[in-house]
């Protein structure tokens, strides 16, 4: 098991269009100790990406058809580190948004706590 | 023509009022080779027509029915001819008077005065023959220029009609890379006439701009440097059309060489906008297929943990499933990379073993040798979810189970077309075979049988498990990669 106490308390917003996907993450994020707000559409991710206080995000890239790509840059420009989710390949995604982290999908629980551990650390000074 | 006419072109007609005349006449042209020919008055239209080197007359034979039909034959000759006449004047004094009233209608006409040496007659024939023989020469070198002439029409027109009936637009380059022909569907692919872009160069009408607004000049166009290179360039381009929206084509440019020289390019162009936008939706439809599937392993991925949370097993259980569904979604990712067409053997071996080598950081401890293949769809996957189970069962039992145990796979295409693929195992704990067929063995077992009638043979040797899998070339290969790797 890997160590998620760094995680404990952690606000992640999750934008999840698939309710199965949704709760598989809900259960392992929350066995973490993560604060989760989960969202299902572009819309409610967007009022949410502006508006709360967030230490990442987990961003499904196809939500009913639509790009969550305009989340993905709601969070960028508030410096909320976020990850994708996806279940394309990765390479238009490490094309778009350079350096942003992509879990294809289905993902180990291992990658994705490693990866949403990652996003959290604060970025190394220098 | 007249089966004779070469005889007939050479001979003489011989035109006499008085019998005694044509008999002297013959008889002065006896030995010399030059063929005389008698024609009745009557006669002289049809003969006359039918072909002859000269004509000699006598002035008594020129009565009024000679003399209205002479003028007409004359003037119906061919531009090439115009046959020799010799008149053998009347021995009256008063013929001079009579002679020049009517010579001016009888054309290429000589008057000699009878009385005259015989000599003097068969030169004076000879000559008018070999100036008929000039005519001739002049008929001969016309009518091989009609020739050559209604040749190169035929040709222009067959060539007018490939041109303009094809759907490939073809336009021809000048040594200045100038336009000085186009076809119809170049035309209609442009928007241009021929008379727009004639004798401008080519790319400043048709490839002035980049589709991003950038100009295009034409020292960077791959289509003009074929000239200069003197070698044929194939590529795809984007082209402007007349109306300013880009639309992308395939080209061909080719040298035109005359006598070595390059004179000029033939280009070849296509629209491939179809083609594009059909390639496309096609990697499209892919994607959200391979979403899809996707997707749906993460909802089943979610139906199992969430199950679990209510019915507990065991955490053996638990991994074992967790990984080969991901085992199972990964051999599909490089499926879909090649748009489910193909795999490349030795990457679908990396991605299936890449998380027990992560996992112990030692991706050293698998040894791969062999050439590269492209698989096809179904051998992949069967391949891929087998070196995933042999791969779990060694981190449990085998050689991946200890700190130095190494695992060697090898590939190759053996005689008759079996492709053999062996996993041995060394450096493990000693092996003590299991006493029941699992999941992964019997997945190996059936499932390289079942699917590409191959075969699966799992020896636990005290040395270390080998697996030996053999399946038909034609069923699992689409073609053999880049020269044999060994990592």
């Amino acid at each position: 098991m890997m160590d998620t106490e760094f995680l404990r308390g952690r606000k992640v917003l999750v934008v999840e269009d698939e309710m199965l996907v949704a709760m598989l993450l809900e259960d392992i994020l929350t066995d973490c100790g993560c604060v989760l707000t989960i969202a299902s559409n572009v819309a409610s991710a967007l009022e949410c990406a502006g508006a709360e206080e967030l230490d990442a995000a987990i961003l499904d890239e196809n939500l009913n058809g639509q790009r969550s790509y305009p989340v993905a840059d709601v969070l960028a420009r508030r410096g909320i580190p976020f990850m994708f989710a996806t279940g394309y390949g990765e390479k238009e995604l490490a094309r778009l948004y350079p350096g942003r982290p992509v879990l294809a999908k289905p993902y180990s629980e291992d990658d994705l706590v490693a990866t949403l551990t990652t996003l959290c650390r604060p970025p190394v000074a220098g | 023509m007249f089966p004779d006419s070469g005889h007939r072109e050479k001979r003489v007609l011989l035109l006499t009022a008085a019998p005694q005349d044509a008999t002297a006449i013959l008889k002065a042209f006896e030995g010399a080779d030059i063929a005389m020919h008698c024609c009745a008055p009557g006669n002289l239209a049809s003969e006359f027509q039918a072909g002859l080197g000269a004509l000699v007359m006598t002035e008594e034979s020129m009565t009024s029915p000679v003399l209205s039909t002479l003028p007409v034959l004359i003037a119906d000759q061919p531009s090439w001819s115009d046959v020799p006449i010799l008149i053998l004047a009347a021995p009256q004094t008063d013929a001079e008077t009579r002679l020049f009233r009517w010579t001016p209608s009888v054309g290429n006409a000589t008057i000699l005065e009878r009385p005259m040496r015989i000599e003097t007659l068969v030169q004076s024939v000879r000559v008018a023959l070999r100036s008929r023989d000039q005519q001739y020469r002049l008929r001969d070198q016309i009518e091989a220029q009609e020739r050559l002439l209604m040749q190169a029409e035929t040709n222009e027109r067959r060539l007018s009609a490939v041109l303009n009936n094809t759907r490939m637009a073809v336009f021809f380059m000048n040594e200045r890379q100038e336009c000085t022909l186009m076809n119809a569907a170049a035309e209609t692919l442009t928007g241009y006439s021929l008379s727009e872009v004639n004798g401008r160069l080519l790319h400043d009408a048709l490839h002035h701009t980049h589709p991003d607004g950038r100009p295009y000049p034409v020292q960077d166009c791959p289509i003009d440097r074929a000239f200069p290179q003197n070698s044929q360039t194939e590529g795809e381009e984007v082209f402007v059309h007349k109306n300013g929206h880009f639309y992308p084509v395939a080209f061909t440019a080719s040298p035109i060489r005359q006598d070595d020289v390059v004179v000029g390019t033939v280009l070849e162009v296509r629209d491939i906008t179809r083609q594009k936008s059909d390639t496309e939706h096609l990697r499209m439809l892919i994607d959200e297929l391979n979403h899809r599937v996707k997707n749906t392993l993460a909802t089943v991925q979610s139906i199992f943990r969430q199950t679990m949370k209510d019915e507990p097993i065991s955490r053996h259980a638990r991994d074992a499933i967790m990984s080969r569904l991901l085992a199972l979604s990964r051999s599909h990712d490089l499926l879909t990379e090649e748009s489910w067409v193909s795999a490349p053997l030795r990457a679908l071996t990396d991605s299936a073993l890449q998380p027990f080598g992560a996992r112990n950081r030692e991706a050293a401890r698998f040894i791969l040798d062999g050439p590269d293949f492209d698989l096809c769809p179904k051998a992949a996957l069967v391949i891929a979810m087998s070196l995933h189970e042999l791969a779990t069962n060694a981190v449990k039992y085998g050689a991946l189970s200890t700190e130095t145990g190494v695992v060697r796979i090898r590939w190759t295409v053996t005689a008759p077309g079996t492709l053999r693929l062996t996993w041995t195992e060394s450096g493990g704990p000693p092996v003590t075979p299991p006493t029941h067929s699992g999941f992964g063995r019997r997945l190996i077992e059936r499932g390289l049988a079942h699917e590409l009638d191959g075969e699966a043979r799992i020896a636990f040797e005290p040395g270390g498990v080998v697996c030996t899998i053999s399946v038909p070339v034609d069923k699992a290969v689409l073609g053999i990669g880049k020269a044999g790797v060994t990592k």
